[in-house]
């Protein structure tokens, strides 16, 4: 012992440069370490209620991103406003990581447009896509029109919608001003009981994502999709012809699609954002939790936090464009 | 498709399917009887455990819930005056008055007993229309839907025709409240005053919890004493249940008029259960022809009340299984569940898979029963409820009730509403109001509006909609025989006047 208490001047600072040293590599390490996240349970906001499409997709992949985080993945349905309530909690949670919103894209932007609330959508801390649904116009198959040139020879055909202000009737509005098709909207019709108004002659037309139950209809003989809004032919309705098709490429593509995006606080530090979308990510890649948003009916088509940031950059610049003409519909009724 | 009943009924004694039956009546009852939760909430949490089980002993698990929320909800509704779920309002009207009499016991027996036979009618109905069904849902049009409700509105009105200019004025609350909110069909808000909270409009269930729940809380602290008001009064026990069990069939008219109206309604998408329930009760206090009887503890009403409520489960079923239109909250997780298993409801499913169609049908009868012989097995331990004296009692009730209205939207917001919505109902009933009015007010006003302008965007804004289709004009029939028989009894009733008098 006594030995240790006769370290020369040049062992001392040896010690104390080996010291200083330990103590930056530890700062440094220190530095280099994961984020302290999740410390608690994350909440995942569904604008909806249960039973849904998203709903259904959300708790899939929740459970997913609970095993890859470690902590619960807890759903909270808000509903309220057609998803407008869960879209204002997640732009006001604590930018911390432990809220996520998924939310339906670009329903969302038209009804802020439509009814401001001071939400800004580029401001979000956009986690990826959780679910992509293609809209189609079906009809009951009863009904002896099948092209938009049938549609055109007609005074006044009724869309049965659910309001005013949601995505379908944007779509309806651009749809028929596209086409050059006369029109009224009937609404008040949400879900299945869409279809009951088709087979009972409340409206000729319908239009929403194929997907869940509309996309069982759909496939069954009571119904017939007219076309889809995209520019491939759209896998579970390989028989209905596309906008492309019908000559109309400036409703194809994925515009008018329904998409569930995932958000996170505005401000969301980019490691913690990354780590969720990590997860996220990882739970699409999943057999069993892609088999069971299939089921839903709905597809899985990945997206990175900035991809995700783009698309929705692109939606507003369509909602933009469209905006007017919507809103003179709305006006007019 | 008799094949397919035979192998369902014979799949009824594998312990899985037993232990599914068991434990979606357990929820069922338990949901059922806490007050503001009920079977949406119940099917809601179970839902996302289920993925992954074999979808038959899943649909087991719904159709034990399905099958008896409502039952479960009779007993806090005659014991507490608080309605388990919204489909339970009318039982508190005169179960609750015989609970006070000592008689609790008899009304469980009664209201256990008509609720069985309400779903076993309902479900007798729903596997004999199934052919039927594409008929029944284009029948009933906007407009009709329109009249229908027009006819519960006025029914509710003359209910409570003692005062009917009370009646009336809270009845046009409830419409105007109903109006609050984010319309979705002009894409507006309306009188929600700047506040986030009221976007979409008053809540139904804080605001029964308030009125009929929490209200009655109010008025009891202040009295003191126990629900039951005289203590001392033996609630009878089994016995007193048996004799209200056996009792039902004295109601045959009340309990067959029940049943067909919880059918017929719970089989439009949209009505639900409330509406049957209110439009049952009114009803056979229409036709009774000692209506004065109702809401003082008669037998009768507690019958009406609850044979329709739960024999809209086999109505409600049908544009389900059959169309995949939900008609209400339970059916559409039921539909969620479908989707979460792949099952494809429509024609798929009645031609394919009538293992899912006679699991849920024999799964509802199957839970209905379990449920009957629980709460009559166990409703004279329930009933002594009401001899425990109020100071236990509301602190239990109250914190069941803010638990219950919190946990459906997990908003502190609805637990304050509740406590509004406690203090105007206590204001009202001092000021002889009747709540009944302004909740069926507020129920149907909502849904009046939809269909009024649903059918006038129909037309193209043609009036003549509303009185061209049969299905609208036998109704607008029902309606002049309504008003026309009330005033008939009314001038009946109404003293002679006077020699002299002008």
């Amino acid at each position: 012992m006594a030995r240790i208490g006769k370290i020369g001047r040049f062992g001392r600072l040896m010690l104390l440069a080996g010291a200083l040293a330990a103590i930056a590599a530890f700062g440094v390490s220190c530095g280099d370490d994961e984020p302290d996240f999740p410390t608690r349970d994350v909440e995942w906001f569904v604008g909806f209620g249960a039973g849904g499409g998203f709903d259904t997709a959300s708790r899939i992949i929740a459970e997913k991103m609970s095993d890859d985080l470690g902590v619960n993945v807890v759903v909270r349905n808000i509903e309220g406003g057609g998803g407008r309530r869960a879209v204002q909690e997640i732009a006001r949670s604590d930018p911390d990581g432990h809220a996520i919103s998924i939310m339906n894209m670009p329903n969302q932007i038209t009804a802020e447009r439509l009814d401001p609330e001071d939400v800004d959508f580029g401001e979000l801390s956009w986690v990826g896509r959780a679910v992509i649904q293609t809209y189609g116009l079906y009809t009951a198959a009863a009904n002896d029109f099948n092209t938009p040139q049938d549609l055109q020879g007609m005074p006044d055909v009724r869309f049965c919608l659910s309001g005013l202000a949601g995505h379908s009737f944007l779509v309806a509005s651009v749809t028929t001003e596209v086409m050059n098709i006369a029109w009224n909207p009937v609404t008040g019709y949400r879900g299945q009981e869409t279809q009951a108004g088709l087979l009972r002659g409340d409206c000729e037309l319908a239009l929403g994502p194929i997907a869940g139950s509309t996309l069982t209809a759909v496939q069954g003989p009571d119904f017939k999709v007219l076309w889809m809004y995209s520019s491939e032919r759209f896998g579970p309705v390989p028989d209905a012809p596309t906008v492309d098709e019908l000559g109309f490429p400036e409703l194809g593509g994925s515009k008018f699609a329904n998409n569930g995006l995932v958000a996170a606080a505005p401000g969301t530090p980019d490691d913690i954002l990354q780590i969720l979308a990590d997860a996220f990510d990882s739970a699409l890649q999943d057999a069993d939790v892609i088999a069971g948003i299939n089921n839903a009916g709905m597809g899985v088509d990945r997206l990175t936090p900035d991809e995700t940031a783009e698309v929705v950059e692109g939606m507003d610049g369509i909602v933009s464009e469209y905006i007017d003409t919507v809103r003179q519909k709305s006006q007019a009724q | 498709m008799f094949e397919a009943f035979l192998d369902g009924l014979a799949g009824m004694g594998n312990p899985a399917v037993i232990g599914a039956i068991i434990l979606g009546t357990t929820l069922g009852v338990l949901f059922g009887v806490i007050p503001g939760l009920g079977s949406v909430i119940a099917m809601t949490l179970i839902l996302p455990f289920t993925f992954g089980w074999d979808p038959i002993i899943a649909m087991y698990v719904f159709a034990g819930i399905i099958g008896t929320a409502s039952t479960g909800g009779g007993v806090p509704a005659i014991l507490l005056n608080t309605p388990g779920t919204i489909a339970n309002v009318c039982t508190t009207f005169d179960g609750f008055p015989m609970t006070r009499r000592g008689e609790g016991g008899r009304a469980i027996g009664l209201a256990a007993t008509a609720s069985a036979l309400g779903t076993l009618f309902s479900i007798v109905v729903l596997a004999a229309l199934l052919p039927l069904a594409e008929i029944m849902l284009r029948a009933f049009t906007p407009p009709d839907f329109f009249w229908l409700i027009i006819l519960g509105l006025i029914a509710v009105t003359f209910a409570s025709r003692q005062n009917m200019m009370k009646g009336l004025a809270a009845g046009g609350v409830g419409i105007l409240i109903a109006l609050i909110g984010f319309s979705p069909v002009f894409g507006v808000r309306r009188y929600t005053l700047g506040s986030e909270y009221l976007w979409d409009g008053i809540e139904i269930v804080p605001l029964v919890i308030g009125f009929f729940a929490l209200s009655e809380l109010i008025v009891y602290t202040s009295r003191g004493g126990s629900i039951a008001r005289d203590a001392s009064v033996n609630l009878g026990g089994f016995r007193q249940i048996m004799r209200g069990a056996v009792e039902v069939f004295q109601y045959k008219a009340i309990l067959l008029r029940g049943s067909v109206i919880g059918t017929v309604i719970g089989a439009i998408p949209g009505a639900g259960g409330a509406v049957a329930n209110f439009l049952s009760y009114s009803t056979a206090k229409q036709a009774s022809k000692t209506p004065e009887l109702f809401g003082t503890g008669y037998a009768g009403g507690v019958v009406a009340s609850e044979s329709s409520n739960d024999a809209k489960d086999g109505g409600i079923l049908l544009p389900t299984l059959t169309f995949g239109i939900p008609g209400n909250g339970e059916m559409v997780i039921l539909m969620g569940a479908f989707v979460l298993h792949g099952i494809q409801p429509g024609r798929d499913l009645l031609v394919n898979r009538l293992d899912i169609v006679w699991a849920i049908i024999l799964g509802v009868i199957a839970a209905q029963v379990l449920t009957t012989i629980i709460i009559l097995g166990g409703g004279a331990w329930l009933a002594r409820i009401s001899l425990v004296p109020v100071k236990y009692i509301a602190p239990f009730v109250a914190i069941l009730s803010f638990i219950g209205v919190y946990a459906v939207r997990s908003n502190i917001w609805d637990v304050a509403l509740a406590v509004f919505a406690a203090l105007v109902g206590f204001s009202m009933r001092r000021a002889g109001f009747p709540l009944i009015t302004l909740v069926i007010g507020f129920v149907l006003g909502q849904l009046a509006e939809e269909k009024f302008t649903q059918s006038l965007q129909i037309s193209g804004g043609g009036y003549s909609i509303f009185f061209t289709r049969p299905v609208s004009i036998v109704l607008l029939l029902a309606i002049f025989f309504m008003l026309g028989w009330s005033m008939y009894k009314a001038a009946r009733k109404a003293p002679a006047p006077k020699a002299g008098e002008s």
